[in-house]
């Protein structure tokens, strides 16, 4: 292969892991700058407006914003699944950039169907327990 | 649902899909000689010719859906599900703020005390019903017949890239749930099929599923 097909391939291969890592970047930026701890500065959840209880979601800019000022146990107390979630989709990005650098073809993530539907219970579980009392601690 | 088993990729379910199997594959669609370079001896897995999808089992390749047919698929499946909640939406949402005080402008007080009970009851209403519908649309209808009505409309649907068929109200859940979560957490997902070489979102992903056009 010339040098030049190869720098193009290069640019193209990374193109995606970019993309992510500038998705990632924008979002966590906007939340720095736009703080999420002041009530309806991203607007109002309607479960929680309707309800008052906290959803599965609830607290999740918080704890990005939390995460930015490198309060991690704040961010925990905020949303456990966001840190874990954020903990995860950052260790799967530079894993991927490695592979993606020695020449492996292959998504960010792979998940099955199975595995998708054990997530979803899990966001499930979560969103019951953070509401029941024995769970609060989970609650925002 | 309990109709006789008229599957993807048999006849009756679509006169112009010429689905039995050709007795030979679709050649494989190398880049015309003479380009200069020459294609290597044998493509690497998971390559596929540009602008088609090869799917899995004897059924042949098909052209993906454009970016823009999913978008305007998935805009026509929204606005369906608006109509369908629309009017116990609106009543409620009259119901239950009729007698609130609109003085202060710069909040809405509800009196929580004299809440109309018909406006809430609406309201659930219209919430369970636009659940009901996605869930039937986007997932059931998705996974059996291929196509929400939106995609319906556009002329597109989703199969299996393992097995060219359809892949099932179970799938088609799943499908649903995933787009809602991804699409909601990450705008990315909707834009993936841009840069995806199987134009697939993450939904698409999880489930090996692929938009194609229907012939």
């Amino acid at each position: 292969m010339t040098g030049t097909a190869e720098s193009l391939a290069f640019a193209t291969r990374f193109r995606a892991p970019a993309l992510v890592a500038l998705g990632g970047a924008a979002a966590f930026t906007a939340l720095r700058v736009r703080d999420p701890h002041i009530e309806g500065s991203w607007g109002l959840c309607p479960f929680l407006w309707l309800t008052g209880r906290p959803c599965p979601g609830c607290g999740g800019l918080r704890a990005v914003n939390d995460l930015t000022h490198g309060d991690v146990a704040a961010a925990v107390s905020s949303n456990v699944l966001v840190v874990v979630l954020v903990a995860v989709l950052a260790v799967a990005w530079i894993v991927w950039v490695v592979r993606t650098a020695r020449g492996v073809d292959a998504p960010m993530i792979r998940i099955g169907a199975r595995t998708s539907w054990v997530l979803v219970g899990v966001v499930v579980v979560f969103g019951v327990v953070r509401n029941l009392p024995f769970g609060a601690w989970l609650a925002p | 649902m309990t109709q006789p088993p008229v599957g993807p990729g048999q006849p009756g379910d679509d006169p112009s899909a010429s689905y039995p199997p050709p007795p030979s594959y679709p050649p494989p669609s190398y880049p015309p000689p003479g380009t200069g370079t020459p294609p290597p001896a044998s493509y690497p897995p998971g390559y596929h010719p540009p602008g088609q999808v090869p799917l899995g089992g004897t059924a042949p390749a098909r052209p993906y859906a454009g970016w823009w047919s999913r978008v305007g698929a998935a805009l026509l499946d929204g606005l369906m599900s608006l109509l369908v909640v629309l009017v116990p939406l609106v009543v409620g949402l009259i119901l239950l703020f009729q007698n609130s005080d609109w003085s202060d402008s710069e909040e809405i007080r509800i009196e929580w005390g004299a809440v109309n009970t018909v406006g809430v009851v609406l309201l659930v209403l219209a919430g369970i019903l636009g659940l009901c519908f996605v869930i039937w649309n986007k997932g059931i209808r998705t996974g059996t017949k291929g196509q929400s009505l939106g995609k319906s409309i556009v002329g597109i649907e989703v199969v299996g890239v393992d097995t060219g068929q359809y892949i099932g109200a179970g799938f088609g859940v799943l499908r649903m749930i995933l787009d809602s979560i991804f699409g909601n957490a990450c705008f990315l997902n909707y834009l993936w099929p841009l840069l995806d070489s199987k134009h697939q979102t993450w939904h698409d992903m999880v489930v090996k599923s692929v938009v194609v056009r229907k012939s």
